[in-house]
């Protein structure tokens, strides 16, 4: 009976060519699939000039001025309503990231208004609104909400060489905008804390001292 | 027709552990496989996540960190996925070249390689949640992965010792 020698290194092979196919229909189709039906949203920051465009059209970031007249002033997924905030010509929000199959990053950018330029400020933090003594609350430590961390694997493997803990919780940090620096830290909070809003966005930053 | 590794051809510890590796590095590949197709997979607990976890969590820690760091900078699980795939088939061949003939390099290499493996086990049972993201079972389920690589691998040096320094097991 002749036996054939079929190795570990085939096997290997054998796997990358067949991945390599199936990855470039599946995730190809997924992305030709997404185009399939117009989407053009275009949300104007507060009473500002400026605004976040969700579109498969034009590309999506951050635009001046109106729906149909404007100019692209930086180019990215950012967030709009609470997750966003103009201050001096400066534009703090937060900038979204998907990966091939879904996962969403989350970093928090201040954006220069009048050069376009973008700065990361924090990398895996989301910034959740303007406490009501001005400071910026950001929850820092952790990916973003949706991805579930404590369940989806690929989101641990993402935090395996970052600064996220998912053992440690995340934190809250303030951040002065004028001075450009973190003013006030809360450590060690959970990551899906429920009423995150009430404890650390509607208080002025002495009350969560306190 | 025998598919499949062929143990009557005496495989050597080191031939054992290299393929102990490139299973390892298989495990994961499986759940970024079935994701684009079923994307739901990522949300919850199966039997899929738990062979990533261990997959990631018994590769050597340098390769698991720069899986991560690819990741991080592609924004793309395919740059991870294929990244480990090469390395296990790139180790594959090179440990069939060098792990047979040439005696000296044989040495050298199970020498190296359980090197490594030792230091990996020091990093990683020392402090034993060190920039873990994983669950501590699977932690240790990659110990007892190395310490058996390990073992096998100085199997092989105790063998090659014992005949004298003359025949290293599987150079022939």
């Amino acid at each position: 009976m002749k036996e054939s020698k079929v190795s570990m290194n085939i096997i290997l092979v054998i796997v990358i060519f067949v991945s390599a196919v199936t990855f470039f229909i599946t995730v190809k189709m997924t992305d030709v699939a997404s185009t399939l039906w117009a989407v053009n949203s275009f949300n104007r920051i507060g009473e500002s000039e400026y605004a976040v465009r969700y579109s498969n059209i034009s590309p999506n970031g951050i635009y001046k001025g109106s729906e149909n007249v404007n100019s692209l002033i930086a180019e990215g997924n950012f967030s709009y309503g609470d997750g966003v905030f103009v201050d001096n010509n400066m534009l703090y929000a937060n900038e979204y990231t998907l990966t091939d199959l879904g996962l969403e990053l989350c970093s928090v950018v201040k954006i220069d208004l009048e050069t376009g330029e973008k700065t990361t400020l924090f990398n895996d933090a989301e910034f959740m609104g303007k406490c009501l003594s001005g400071e910026l609350v950001i929850a820092d430590g952790y990916a973003s909400r949706l991805n579930k961390p404590k369940i989806n694997s690929l989101c641990r493997l993402y935090a395996l060489s970052g600064e996220i803990d998912f053992h440690k919780q995340a934190r809250v940090l303030y951040f002065d905008a004028e001075k450009g620096k973190t003013v006030f830290t809360v450590e060690s909070i959970s990551a899906n804390k429920k009423r995150f809003n009430s404890t650390f966005v509607d208080k002025t930053l002495q009350e969560v001292r306190g | 027709m025998k598919f499949g590794i062929d143990l009557r051809k005496k495989m050597t510890g080191a031939d054992i552990a290299v393929i102990i590796f490139q299973v390892v590095s298989l495990l994961p590949a499986f759940y970024v496989f079935v994701a684009p197709g079923y994307m739901a997979i990522l949300s919850k607990r199966n039997i899929l996540s738990v062979l990533f976890d261990f997959g990631i969590c018994a590769l050597p820690r340098w390769e698991a960190l720069l899986l991560s760091f690819g990741y991080r900078l592609s924004s793309s699980e395919m740059l991870p996925y294929f990244f480990a795939l090469f390395i296990a088939l790139f180790l594959g061949i090179a440990a069939k070249r060098c792990l047979r003939g040439n005696v000296k390099l044989s040495v050298a290499l199970h020498c190296v390689f359980s090197a490594l493996i030792v230091i990996d086990l020091i990093i990683r049972v020392l402090p034993f949640g060190f920039n873990s993201q994983f669950a501590f079972a699977y932690a240790l389920a990659a110990v007892a992965v190395r310490l058996v690589c390990l073992l096998l691998l100085a199997g092989d040096l105790i063998a090659y010792k014992r005949s004298k320094n003359t025949v290293f097991p599987n150079t022939q």
